[in-house]
Formats: C-alpha cells, structure tokens, sequence
C-alpha cells in the first residue's frame, strides 16, 4: 500500500501549476510547428520577430494584469485607457505640444485613470468588475468625445520609429520593451517581498489584513502600474499606426484576460507565475499571427480566443472531478 | 436576524428609488421638452419607445442574472446572431411566416443562453468571464455564418417589416411584447416559488445551498431566459431597423446593464424588481433621445452609459455600506450592553 | 492526464477553425519569375458585406479569371482603420503578387501600403484612394468634381433651390467622401442656391444602422429638413430607409448613390428622386486588370501611360484607359462619368445590378 499514498501528491494544485508552464510551453511547440507548416517563410527570423509586432502591444499590458489578478482584483477598462492615452497624446501634439511632452503626458493620463480605478475598488469597496466595466465605457467615451469620428495625422516619424521600429538588426524596439518589462516584473513578483505580499493579498484579502498587510495599497499600487502600461500599450500603437484614434485596441481587454489565465494564473488570485504569461501570450500571439496568414478574419480569430479562454477556465473543474474520481479509485 | 432586516431595509430603499428615479425621469422630460419640443411629438414618443421596448425585456433577462450575482455580457451577440440568423433563414426562404421566424430567433438564443448555464452552473466559471468569452465567440459566429454579407432593406419581406410595426390591440407590437414579458416576469419572480429561489440565491449562495436550492439549476435557468429573451429581440430587431451586420447591436449589454443599474437592480445580487427596470429601460431611453435632440452626438453616450454605471454603482455601494454598518454598530451596542 | 486533455483540446479547437473556417489558402512555395503568372491578387474592400462591395469583387473576380489569377478578397469586417492595416501587413508576410485597396484612410494605410510596395508588391487602389506615394495608380470611378456637383445640383433641382439640406455621409476621413464634400459645398457657392441652407453634415461610417439612426436624428433635429443627400451607397438607401419609416417620403428628398437593385423599390415609391452611380463590377473589372498588368510589369503608373483592357466597359466603349492627372497632382485613372438614374431607367438596372 505504498505504492498508493506515494501517488497523493501528485494531485495537489502547485504540481498541476508546474506542469501548466510545461503544458503551455508545449502548446507553443505544437503551435510553431504548425505555423511552420502551413507557412514556410516563418522559418526566417526576420519574420518571426515581424510577428511580434502584431501582438506586443496587447502583451506589455498582461504583464501588470497578471499581478493585479494575482491580488484579487480584475481591470477589464485596459483597452479603454490605451485609446484614451493614445487620444489625448493626439490632441496635445495637434494643439501644439511637443511629441515628446505630448507622449509623457499620455502615459500620466494611463496612470491617472489606473488610481481612479484603484481608489474607486479600494476605498468604496466597490467589486473591480463593475467598477472597471463602467469604467472602460467611461474612459472610452473620454476618447470619442475628444476626437470624434476624426484622427489626429501626421504625428513626427521620430514619433513613429517608436512602435515600428527595429533595435537589434531585427528585434523591434517593442520587443525588447515587453522583454525588459518582463524582467522587471517577474523579478518584482517572485523576488521580493512585494510580490510575496500579493500572493498573500489573493489568497486571503482579510486574514491578510488581519495580520497587517497592506491589502489596499498594493492594490491600489497595481491598479496604477496596470493603468500606465495601458497608457504605454495606447502609445505605441498610436505611434505604429500613425495616427491617433478613439477606435484603437478594441477588444484588447478580452485578449490579455485570456493570455493571462491561459497562462496559469488563478482567476479568483493567489496563483500564478510571469513565466506561464510570457509563454501564453507568445503562444496566443503565434496562434493569431498564424490564423491571419489564412485570411481569417478577426472576428474569426476571436471565436478561438474566447474558446481558448473557456477551456483554459474549464481545466480547474474538469481536474477537480479527476481528483475526486483518482481519490474514490484509491479506496478510500 | 441581521440579514433580515438589512434585507428588508434595501428593499424599501429600492422603492424609494423607484420613486426617485421616476421624479428624475419626469425631470429629465421637462427640461430636454422645453429645449426641443420635438421630444414630445407622437412621432419621437413611438419611436423611443419601440427602442425602450427591446432594451426592456432585454433588461429584464440581463436583470434575472444580474440578480443571481452574475452578469450576461453576450446578450449583444446574441441578439446579432439571432438576428442575423432569422434575417438570412428569411432571405432564403420568403414564404416562412414571420412567427415562425420569431420562434427559430428565440430557440437560437435559448441555445446561447443555454451554453451560458450551462458553463457557469456545471463548468464553474465566473460568469463574468464567461460571458466575455461568448461576447466574443457569438459575435465571430455572426461572422462567419452570414460569410460577411448582410443583410440589407431589399431582403426583407413585407410580413417581416410588420413584426415591428404591426399593431395588437392598438399598440405597437413591442410595446406589447415588452408589456406581456414584463406581467409574465413578475408573476414569475414574485408569486413562484423558482422566481423566490433566483432571490434567494442571489442573497447568499451558500445559504441557500442549505436550504435545498439547488444553485446549478437556478444558473442554468436564468441564463438561459437571457438567452432567450435576447434572441427575440434578436429577431425584433432587425425588422425594426430592416438591415442585420456583423456590428449590430455592438455594446448593446451595456445599456441592459445600465438599464438594469439606473432600475436599482443591485450588482451584489438579491434585489431588483421588474417595475425597476421598466423604469430604468425608460430612463435610459429618455437620456438617449434627449441627447439626440439636443444636438450631442453619441460620442457622448459611451461615457454616459460608463458614468451612469459608476454612479449607480457607487450609490448602491455606499448605502449597502452604510446600511451595514449600521446594522454592525447596533449588534455591538446590543452585545456591549449585555 | 490533465497535460492530456487541455493539449488535445486546444489543438482540436485551432485544427478545427482553421480548416473549417479557413480562408483561402496561402501563396505556394516557388518565387515566381517576375512578369509571368499565374498571379494571386489579393482585394481589399474597406470592409466586408456590403452589396456594393460584392459587386466590386464580382468584377474583379471576372478579371482574374480572364487572366488566370488567383484572387481573394479580405477586409477588416469591422471597416476600421486598425483592422485594414492589420489586413495589409498579413498580405504581405504572405507574399501576395499584388493588392488592391478601398482605403479607410488616404493617410493612415499610406505606411503600410509603402512598406508592400518596398517589398515588391504592387498597390493599386479604387474606389477611396491612399496617398500617392504608396500606391502605383488610382482607379476612381469618376471625377470628384464631376460627383459633387452632380448632386448638389440634382439635390438643389428637386427641392425647387430652395430650403434646408443636410448631407449623411460615411466616416470623415474617407479620401473619396472628403473630396465629394468639397465639391458640394464649392457648387453651393452658386449664386442659384442662395435659397438652400445646408445645415448639417453627419457621419454614418457606412454602417447600415448608424446611417440610419443618423438620417432620424437630422429629420428630428432638424424640423424644417428638405432634403438629404446620401454620401454613399450605404447612407443613400439609409437616409431613404428613415424619410420612409417618418412617413415624409416624397416630402423630404433624398438624392445620393445607390446600386439599383437596393434602390429600386425608394425611386419607384418617389422617395429618392435620383442617384448617381457607376457600374461596379467595371470598376473591379478595371482595377483587377491593371493589378495584373502591375505585376507582368506592363504598367508603371506614369502620367499620360495608357492601358488597353480585355473588354469594353460602360464608361469606356473602347476599353482603353489612361493615366490623367487631377486637380491636386494626383495621377489616377478615371473609369467614365458616372451615371444618374431615376423612374425612368431603374427598373432596367435593377435587374442587371
């Protein structure tokens, strides 16, 4: 009888977790591969990193994300602050204000509303659902009513070479941005006792403020870096396409929530790590790239992603009815 | 005993503010007449309210969930799908009678309400998230099952027009729809022991597990009426406006939601009434007429859907808080003076 | 066991969208020697589902078969800017023999469309032009001046030049809705209009139900409306579509562009009195034909440079076309004038298109 309790373990939650990276990790394998397959010229490396482009913007953005849903809290107003940034940037560069003032003001903007968020959740007590649902038609709207139905051309091509540009030879400078955030807040998380403090705050927001945890003010501290990069995502976008418009990042909130749980993060917080997000969002970003190269359209591609999400939330249930069966099996 | 009275306590709040939105809503009427009297032309009236019409039963499903602790963020979809669906069953098929039309649109929002259930009571999933994720996946369907071609004026039958203007017994036929769906829903939440169950529910899951509610069927159920009552007006909707696109009814959850909120529906869940919504569906129906009469664009109404929200919201939050609050300082009083 | 079935499950889910909802299929593998096909001509509608649209690409489609291309059509199917961008830049990494394009936006796809040409891929646009430097030629179906006027004038005939208009057009930055504009507002200068008042221009985005709630919102804001002119073949039927359902049809006027087949039933109950258009199909016809030329290097795009076609086209009897230059420097290619129809020949065109 050995045998059987040596097989407990291997049902507990942090093993599963581990085996998440490894199974996203996979995925990624099987998703290069058939990417490779259905278009050859991927091969070449150029094309690889061109790739990327198509999807950094969304992935800065799951960084931060990834820690707020660690500590409990959701931001679904992500998409609405990035083109309320990316507006605002416009509008200050065509009332005269130089680019570069025009882009720092853009992100204090993203900061702005990311505190807005934060005070609202904490200090009222109000659910980070509803409050950031209201708050992405909100921040939204601020866009529309400031553009309209116009953009704002002509931005400086200095301003341009931001979003579009290349560092390394072939890297473009967004990349090398997502790979450095990614450092940072990996290091952040699994490093300090920050991020220690929010794993805490998502396993147990009140008995972790019964032992004097700062529950509020990390939370309020995510909402903001969540609400800059938000603001930077807006930005650059803006700069790639050229223009500012109120209608950019649509839809974008759905794609880092999904990259973000696929990526192992526990949806009611407590779990989850940035090396799982950094290999979702490169998996969900080869899958989009691939789906593109066969014309199929977005609305399409979204089909898949809301797919993928349901699955990646459907995994705990499903695992949870094994446990139970695997436990009943062993004659307990 | 607390939860009780705390209960009770919210419920005459919402009477109250039945009240005090519809003081608002007269309010609102006078000031947006007297800057453009077209407002209360028959013709601006008829047309409002055939809109108010589809939000409010609409609304009425998005408040069954609502009011359970969850949310539907698909109904827009749903709607486009339905719609989208009968409109092309229709070009293809003329000779269908448009009722027939009406129940193929309503079955297939069941359909999507049912998966909703069916992924929120038996897989688990927050319904937040899943209702997102079917926002999505429902929108993309219209897509690909229309192969991108809408369905424009000239595919409409002459039977299918009727279904928005027609009228029963005198009024519009949506009108009448949303007035028969309102009376059937009360009956429903109010004198059935399932409809006292949704309340239940939405008060304290886990309570009313021990009391022999069983939360997976209440899921199932209520999003399936979501479901339904969204592919209905799926139906309605496109005879009203004659055309079905891959965009139609982009963001339509949000005014359900709104709607829902303005109605004093309750984002913590337990409280709501039919007559809330009602009120709040025509609330919301008159800032958006209004803002077109006053020459504001709709840029705007995205941030005052959001901002109506928030302030629902922030109000509803603040009172149960303080409510609570208060119901905690007497429970200690009572305890410090035994 | 778990690994198991998430990976089954996520693969079934990409295996099957893609196969079963797969658009065409990529270039294959051999460069092709520049100059001989077959070529893949990709075409790029400002959005998907409009019949007008469709019947562009039926055109197109018919020129490609003349040739032995191989074309597909994508486009962003929420007709945004960002979408088409995103559009292009697939194109691209595919490879594509060469592009034809609606644009959304004269300036905002002029960076992506440059980047297709850098790498080879000739970018033809019709119907709404990028800016000249990211495109080898324009095909426009008719001359802005010659379309804006034309209305004005047709809008300021049936209300008697007399009374308030209001223009329902498509999205602001349109490069073709911005020029027509121009041209209505340069003729209303006239002193004939001195009696009509345009009172408004409001932007339906050439979405079918946002026109149409736009059309009631000028009816309603604007009480004592004469007529509407209808920017597009999306916001004409639109505008007809609410003066209908207001019961004001033939009260207030609508003139605008419209394909017959959607107008039929709004002219022959009186309620738009005249719409301009072009044959469509010709228009793709042309467009697909001078992308082909593009890539067997048979057409560069130079001013005064003429095109023979492989037949004749409404606007052009002997099929030959010719590279003019516009009022601003433009080089385009004019398809013929466009053409008015009324009660007396829609019934005609409404069985052909």
């Amino acid at each position: 009888m050995q045998g059987v309790s040596e097989n407990k373990p291997r049902f507990s939650m942090s093993v599963i977790l581990k085996s998440w990276e490894f199974t996203i990790f996979s995925l990624l394998v099987v998703v290069f591969i058939i990417n490779l397959f259905l278009s050859p010229d991927l091969f070449r490396i150029e094309n690889l990193f061109d790739a990327t482009l198509t999807f950094t913007e969304k992935s800065i953005v799951t960084l931060p994300m990834a820690l707020l849903i660690i500590s409990g809290v959701i931001d679904i107003s992500i998409a609405s602050i990035s083109a309320m940034s990316g507006v605002i940037l416009g509008v200050c560069f065509k009332a005269g204000v130089a680019i570069g003032y025009a882009t720092l003001i853009g992100l204090t903007v993203g900061l702005l509303a990311g505190l807005i968020n934060g005070l609202i959740i904490t200090k009222l007590r109000i659910p980070s659902i509803v409050v950031t649902l209201a708050m992405m038609l909100f921040y939204r709207g601020i866009g529309y009513i400031l553009l309209g139905d116009t953009a704002v051309r002509d931005l400086p091509e200095r301003f341009g070479l931001l979003g579009g540009a290349y560092s390394v030879t072939f890297i473009p400078i967004q990349f090398m941005i997502f790979i450095v955030l990614a450092i940072v807040f990996g290091l952040v998380l699994h490093r300090t006792t920050f991020g220690r403090l929010i794993y805490v705050v998502g396993n147990n927001a009140n008995a972790a403020r019964y032992s004097g945890v700062p529950v509020d003010r990390i939370r309020l501290i995510l909402c903001v870096v969540t609400g800059l990069i938000s603001g930077l995502s807006g930005i650059l976008l803006t700069s790639r396409i050229g223009s500012a418009r109120p209608d950019i990042a649509q839809g974008n909130e759905m794609a880092v929530i999904t990259i973000v749980l696929l990526g192992g993060v526990y949806i009611f917080g407590g779990r989850g790590t940035i090396l799982g997000v950094v290999i979702a969002t490169l998996m969900l970003g080869y899958v989009h790239y691939g789906l593109s190269i066969l014309n199929i359209q977005e609305q399409v591609i979204r089909i898949v992603t809301g797919g993928l999400l349901i699955i990646a939330l459907l995994i705990p249930t499903i695992s949870a009815k094994f446990k139970v069966r695997e436990k009943s099996l062993e004659g307990g | 005993m607390d939860n009780v009275k705390l209960k009770s306590r919210l419920k005459d709040m919402v009477r109250r503010r039945e009240f005090g939105v519809s003081i608002i809503v007269v309010l609102v009427m006078v000031v947006v007449g007297f800057r453009n009297p077209t407002f209360f032309t028959r013709g601006n009236w008829k047309d409002m309210l055939m809109y108010v019409s589809i939000l409010a039963f609409i609304s009425i499903g998005q408040m069954m969930t609502i009011v359970t602790g969850g949310i539907d963020l698909s109904v827009g979809s749903v709607v486009a799908l339905s719609g989208m669906s009968v409109g092309m069953i229709m070009r293809e098929y003329p000779i269908l009678h448009p009722v027939i039309l009406i129940l193929l649109g309503t079955v297939f929002g069941l359909g999507c309400g049912l998966l909703n259930g069916l992924l929120i009571g038996k897989g688990k999933i927050p319904p937040l998230i899943t209702t997102l994720a079917t926002m999505s996946i429902y929108r993309g369907l219209v897509v690909v099952v229309s192969r991108s071609r809408w369905v424009v004026y000239g595919d409409i039958t002459d039977g299918f027009k009727m279904i928005a203007r027609g009228n029963i017994l005198g009024i519009n036929n949506l009108m009448f729809a949303a007035l028969i769906i309102a009376m059937v829903a009360y009956y429903f939440l109010n004198h059935t022991r399932k409809g006292r169950e949704i309340y239940a529910f939405g008060d304290h899951q886990e309570g009313a597990k021990f009391a022999g509610i069983n939360g997976v069927k209440i899921n199932i159920l209520v999003y399936t009426i979501s479901g339904m009552l969204a592919g209905f007006g799926g139906v309605l909707w496109v005879s009203r406006v004659h055309t079905a696109q891959a965009n139609t009814a982009l963001g339509y959850e949000m005014q359900t939601i709104a709607s829902c909120v303005i109605g004093g529906v309750s984002i913590f869940g337990g409280v709501g009434s039919i007559v809330g919504v009602l009120l709040g569906t025509l609330m919301f129906g008159i800032i958006l007429n209004s803002l077109e009469l006053i020459g504001i664009v709709d840029f705007w109404k995205l941030s005052v859907q959001g901002f109506i929200i928030l302030v629902a919201v922030i109000f509803d939050a603040i009172l149960s808080h303080r409510v609570m609050e208060r119901m905690r300082k007497q429970r200690r009083m009572f305890d410090a003076g035994r | 066991m778990r690994k198991f079935i998430a990976l089954c499950a996520i693969l079934l889910l990409v295996a099957s969208v893609s196969l079963v909802f797969g658009g065409s299929a990529p270039k294959e593998e051999a460069e092709k020697a520049k100059g001989v096909g077959p070529f893949t001509l990709a075409w790029v509608p400002k959005g998907l589902g409009h019949p007008y649209f469709i019947s562009c690409y039926e055109g197109a489609k018919e020129a490609a078969k003349e040739f032995g291309d191989k074309i597909f059509e994508v486009g962003p199917d929420d007709w945004s800017v960002e979408g088409q961008i995103r559009v292009i830049e697939s194109l691209i990494d595919q490879k594509v023999d060469s592009i034809g394009i609606a644009a959304n936006d004269k300036d905002a796809l002029a960076p992506v469309c440059k980047k297709a040409m850098e790498a080879g891929i000739p970018v033809v646009a019709w119907d709404a032009a990028v800016d000249q430097s990211a495109r080898v030629t324009f095909v426009n179906q008719a001359s802005f001046e010659g379309i804006g006027r034309g209305l004005a004038a047709g809008m300021g005939e049936v209300i008697g030049y007399e009374g308030e208009i209001a223009v329902l057009s498509a999205t602001p930055q349109a490069p073709n809705q911005r020029k027509w504009l121009s041209w209505v507002f340069e003729e209303l200068k006239d002193q004939k209009y001195a009696n009509v008042k345009l009172v408004d221009v409001v932007y339906g985005d050439d979405m079918t139900e946002k026109s149409y709630d736009k059309a009631l919102g000028l009816i309603k804001a604007y009480p004592n409306l004469k007529g509407i002119i209808g920017l597009s073949a999306v916001a004409c039927p639109a505008a007809c579509a609410a003066v209908t359902d207001k019961g004001l049809s033939g009260q207030l006027k609508v003139v605008g562009f419209g394909i017959p087949s959607t107008m039929k039933d709004y002219v022959l109950e009186g309620t738009c009195q005249q719409f301009l258009l072009w044959n469509t199909m010709d228009l793709g016809y042309v467009a697909a034909s001078i992308m082909h030329k593009c890539c067997t290097g048979d057409f560069t795009g130079k001013v005064g440079e003429k095109v023979t076609l492989g037949r004749p086209t409404m606007g052009e009897p002997d099929a030959e076309y010719e590279v003019m230059v516009g009022e601003d420097g433009d080089p385009f290619v004019l398809l013929g004038p466009p053409m008015k129809f009324d009660k007396s020949n829609i019934e005609k065109w409404a069985a052909i298109f």
